[in-house]
């Protein structure tokens, strides 16, 4: 996707915007799952906040002030963090109402599980049985991601996943530099990274 | 997956953090490893499985557009979803038809769902019926999309075109019939459809009904298969308010063709009174399929006078909760129907008293369970009483034979005590073991009068069972009146009136009054030795209620002390004492583990669980052993020996006890602790979850174990990234122990900190600060410097003053944890 093409959707041309669209509608798909934890319970949610985001983008598109990448891209980000919060918010009132919610995230450990959400997340172009183990480890990685604390859980999806400039990370963290938002990030990913390591030590022992 | 975003060349991308990052975002992963490997060697490949997240399929399924095609279909419109798959309305091109074409959407196509989607396939193949959808083709895409298709039912569901028609009675009966039929057809060629409900019956213009959605249908002819994948998942599979008992419990093995018919008859009540049987509307779904398997449907006539009679009688059979006691096929159920519609007499009968009255006892279940061993000493008692009252009948002319003494005492059992569990009278159907106590209590007096013997053995029995409820204020007018009664024939009857005095002493050490109790105890032993001797079983019992005693007052060298000549006293006695032996020596084993001498603890749970084992018909003693056992196992710091032993005790007590049991619960929780110690949470919330369940169900939603429960859940949500959804439970925890508190106070105090280890997750650090130090405080009181909760407790303060990044104040309380580790030892 190039500048020119988000240029071109933002301008109203409708070929541009639908590949922009179509080629954009993935990445939200794993921008909502970084938010929403392994989501094997949170299927629901996963498609309902997705489409949300799909249906804001198309006209949304249009209005985009910064017509770049960049721009869609941030943008993008925003209302992925708007829906996901909406639907939060919606679950938790479900709980405040003594209604059960589906969620709860009794499925965010459990990478080991082959629920067709990991086998749609499998990685491809290798054999079966690595294919297989690379999903299990792609699982272990959401799953430890959902339990991260909720600041380096922040600061690892706009970096990694809604691909923001530090600039921007820092802004929407509060933070005043792009440097701690930096540092912010190495810790995060150090943490993780420790983190998929004792869980495999412990499933070795 | 190609990357949509392109280098941004205004990012001015100069930090090799910001570099390996968009690296990722063009399928170069690597960078990243190499960038967090310089920083801290070792550790998994982030950057590389990153680079594959984003380069997979999410290959979600998101509904077929129309127009699109599925092989020789043309998709028109989607006409229902469901778990098992898409519904669409296809223009078949040759020959050209419309179909129904159903889709099983890629996000479902795992071993589990295609099975049941070839399954389905199979059954329509079989079944060739007017009444049922027949099946066209069946196939697979070359995309890989699973699809079958089938003849379109047009027409409205069966609610719908009854409601809409405002069809009179028989008219209804005759189209019900025909449905009835339909399924009876299925059951002969060996298909149970097992999602039976209006609008899975479609009526057509004819007025002809149609059978649809055999997604859940199973076969009744050997599918192996199939029945294991049901088993496995332990998955209730259908639609709850048609659903029968045996569905809603959700074992494979109990359903057969009789669930169908149950079905149909939740068809046919909804038909003849527009009304479901039970109202589920408000409950939440365990609670509906407690109404599902103990409450009595409301009657048909009620909503529908003509419906009294025969009706009635037959929709209520088709009802009823035991397969065997309801009509045992479609084809039974139609046949009485249309003897109904002749005027011939119908074969079904309402149910006899005798009948009623299993029920009232199967509903309420947990009250008679409860009121078992009352009800076991009681009939003891009565046995031993018409001995006994034979003999004092002729000793002193009484006027009363013991044979009417022996009905007086069960007319009292029978209508006094266990009147209260009957919901036709005043307390409605939540009756509890309290009410059922209190009742009894409240007409003791009148009944027994002149029987003080009689009273007493009551007031003993009935004074226990408030104990054993923890309700001790209620249990000690009763005890010490047992006593005064006894003590009237102290003489005559040594070994009751010791008996009294224990219980009454054993009420008072659970009051914590071991200064009131000590004496009795001291006093039932000084009898028991004048009437056996020192070498007999109840000097043990005697010496084990006072090691008893010392252990509650922390006595812990007194009590070892007495539970080793309990334990040897055993040990001489003749005959087979194995048995007590184990007892004893679980009982010692017990006080090692307090006073953390973990070895001979050990040790002493071995040879106690030896001996049981060797007895062989005692499991849950077993189990019991085996759960100290493997709570000892957790501070020896053998995680895995816990975990394993833990659910070994959790297999035989469910084995044993059933799934609804305080002591499952005791295991579910015990089962939990070790696994979030083991950091392998995949199970914790469930257990939590079931746990919660049955201490709600069993002990009301006050009940500090229902706080406890809640606190496990809340901290360990807290702890794997959800403090958000763990904070609300936490604090409902904490209300519920703030009203009935834990039975050691600084046990709240840690909970506390609990919480602020939660809000620490939640940034609130001002919030957090005085729970997490308010905690330490207490448990280090408790517990000592040196134990490991209070190191726990500490860890919660440095973790907050990290996160707060306040290094000063986490140094400061880092250096309060002692060089050596924490240790399970006891406080100073």
């Amino acid at each position: 996707m190039t500048d020119e093409m988000v240029r071109a959707a933002a301008e109203g041309a409708e070929p541009e915007r639908t590949r922009v669209l179509e080629a954009l509608e993935p990445w939200v798909r794993l921008m909502v799952i970084a938010r929403l934890g392994p989501p094997v319970a949170q299927i629901d949610g996963l498609k309902e906040v997705t489409q949300e985001v799909m249906v804001a983008l198309t006209p949304g598109i249009t209005r985009l002030e910064n017509q770049t990448a960049r721009g869609l891209r941030a943008f993008t980000s925003q209302i992925v963090r708007h829906k996901v919060s909406d639907l939060l918010s919606r679950q938790q009132k479900g709980v405040a109402d003594g209604r059960p919610i589906r969620s709860l995230d009794s499925t965010v450990c459990r990478p080991s599980g082959a629920h067709p959400l990991w086998q749609l997340l499998s990685a491809s172009g290798t054999s079966p049985g690595s294919a297989a183990a690379r999903a299990e480890q792609i699982a272990r990685l959401m799953a430890e991601l959902g339990q991260l604390k909720p600041r380096y859980r922040e600061v690892i999806t706009l970096a990694v996943f809604d691909a923001l400039p530090m600039a921007e990370i820092a802004r929407e963290m509060g933070l005043a530099q792009p440097a701690t938002a930096r540092q912010l990030l190495k810790r995060a990913l150090l943490t993780l990274r420790r983190k998929m390591q004792d869980e495999g030590e412990s499933k070795m022992r | 997956m190609a990357l949509p975003i392109e280098r941004d060349p205004s990012a001015g991308v100069e930090d090799p953090l910001d570099h390996a990052l968009e690296a990722i975002r063009h399928g170069d992963g690597s960078q990243l490893d190499l960038l967090l490997e310089s920083e801290e060697p070792g550790g998994p490949r982030l950057g590389e499985l990153f680079q594959d997240l984003f380069s997979s399929q999410t290959r979600l399924f998101v509904g077929l557009e129309s127009q699109s095609r599925v092989a020789d279909y043309q998709i028109c419109r989607e006409i229902g979803r469901g778990g098992m798959g898409v519904v669409y309305e296809a223009e078949q091109l040759e020959p050209r038809r419309r179909v129904a074409l159903k889709v099983l959407p890629g996000l479902y196509a795992d071993e589990f769902h295609l099975k049941l989607f070839r399954r389905e396939i199979q059954i329509l193949a079989r079944l060739k019926h007017a009444a049922i959808a027949t099946i066209y083709e069946a196939g697979q895409t070359p995309e890989g999309q699973h699809f079958f298709t089938m003849e379109l039912a047009r027409g409205v569901p069966l609610n719908e075109y009854v409601r809409e028609r405002e069809m009179p009675l028989p008219e209804r009966l005759t189209l019900f019939l025909k449905i009835g039929q339909a399924v009876n057809y299925a059951h002969q060629h060996g298909v149970i459809h097992c999602d039976l409900k209006p609008s899975n019956i479609i009526i057509d213009a004819d007025g002809n009904p149609k059978i649809l959605d055999f997604g859940l249908a199973r076969l009744t002819d050997a599918d192996v298969v199939i029945t294991t994948v049901i088993s496995e998942t332990g998955k209730i599979m259908g639609t709850l308010p048609y659903m029968s008992p045996e569905q809603t419990r959700g074992n494979p093995a109990e359903i057969d063709l009789r669930s169908d018919t149950y079905s149909l008859g939740v068809v046919l009540y909804e038909l003849l009174t527009e009304r479901l049987p039970y109202d589920l509307n408000r409950a939440a779904v365990p609670e509906a399929i407690r109404i599902i398997c103990e409450e009595t449907p409301r009657r048909p006539s009620i909503f529908r006078r003509a419906l009294l009679g025969d009706l009635e009688t037959i929709t209520l059979k088709a009802l009823e909760k035991e397969p065997s006691r309801r009509y045992q096929s479609a084809l039974a159920l139609t046949e009485d129907l249309e003897r109904y519609l002749t005027h011939q007499p119908i074969l079904a009968r309402p149910p006899r008293t005798m009948y009623q009255f299993r029920k009232l006892v199967a509903r309420h279940k947990v009250v008679f369970v409860s009121l078992a061993f009352v009800l076991a000493a009681l009939l003891v008692f009565i046995a031993t009483m018409r001995i006994q009252l034979s003999a004092t009948a002729r000793q002193r002319d009484l006027a009363v034979t013991a044979e009417q003494d022996k009905d007086q005492i069960m007319a009292f059992i029978l209508d006094d005590m266990l009147a209260a569990a009957n919901p036709s009278q005043a307390h409605g159907s939540n009756v509890t073991v309290r009410q059922v106590l209190d009742e009894a209590s409240l007409r003791l007096k009148s009944r027994f009068a002149d029987q003080p013997q009689i009273e007493a053995a009551f007031r003993e029995t009935i004074g226990s069972s408030y104990r054993s409820l923890e309700l001790y204020d209620d249990a000690e007018p009763h005890l010490r009146a047992a006593l005064a009664l006894r003590k009237q024939f102290a003489t005559d009857e040594p070994a009751r009136f010791a008996t009294a005095l224990r219980s009454l002493a054993h009420l008072l050490r659970d009051m914590g009054d071991c200064a009131e109790a000590e004496p009795l105890y001291l006093q039932a032993l000084s009898i028991r030795r004048e009437l056996w001797g020192d070498n007999h079983p109840d000097i043990a019992e005697s010496l084990t209620d006072l090691a008893n005693l010392k252990y509650s007052e922390r006595e812990y060298k007194k009590a070892e002390s007495l539970f080793r000549q309990a334990l040897e006293l055993r040990r001489s006695l003749p005959g087979d004492q194995r048995c007590d032996v184990a007892d004893s020596l679980f009982d010692l084993a017990q006080l090692q583990h307090t006073i953390y001498q973990y070895q001979a603890a050990r040790s002493s749970y071995n040879q106690a669980l030896a001996i049981y084992r060797q007895v062989g018909d005692q499991p849950l003693r077993e189990a019991d052993i085996m759960n100290c056992l493997a709570n000892l196992f957790r501070p020896m710091v053998d995680l895995a020996a816990a975990e394993q032993m833990h659910r070994d005790v959790l297999k035989l007590r469910r084995l044993h006890l059933g799934d609804k049991h305080l002591d499952v619960s005791e295991s579910l929780m015990n089962l939990a602790v070790v696994l979030r110690e083991m950091r392998t949470y995949e199970e914790v919330e469930g257990l939590y979850l079931e746990a919660l369940e049955i201490y709600r169900d069993l002990l009301g939603g006050e009940h500090r174990d229902v706080g406890g429960a809640l606190i496990g859940l809340g901290s360990s949500l807290s702890e794997r990234g959800r403090p958000e959804i763990g904070e609300p439970r936490l604090r409902e925890g904490l209300a519920i122990w703030r009203k009935t508190p834990p039975q050691e106070n600084w046990l709240y105090a840690e909970a506390e900190s609990l919480l602020g280890e939660c809000l620490t997750h939640l940034e609130r650090y001002e919030e957090a600060q005085p729970l997490v130090l308010r905690g330490y405080l207490a448990v280090k009181e408790a517990k000592g410097e040196q134990h490991r909760r209070t190191g726990m407790a500490l860890d919660r303060i440095i973790q907050l003053y990290e996160a707060w990044e306040r290094p000063d104040q986490a140094a400061e309380y880092r250096a309060l944890r002692p060089p050596a580790k924490f240790l399970e030892q006891p406080s100073p």
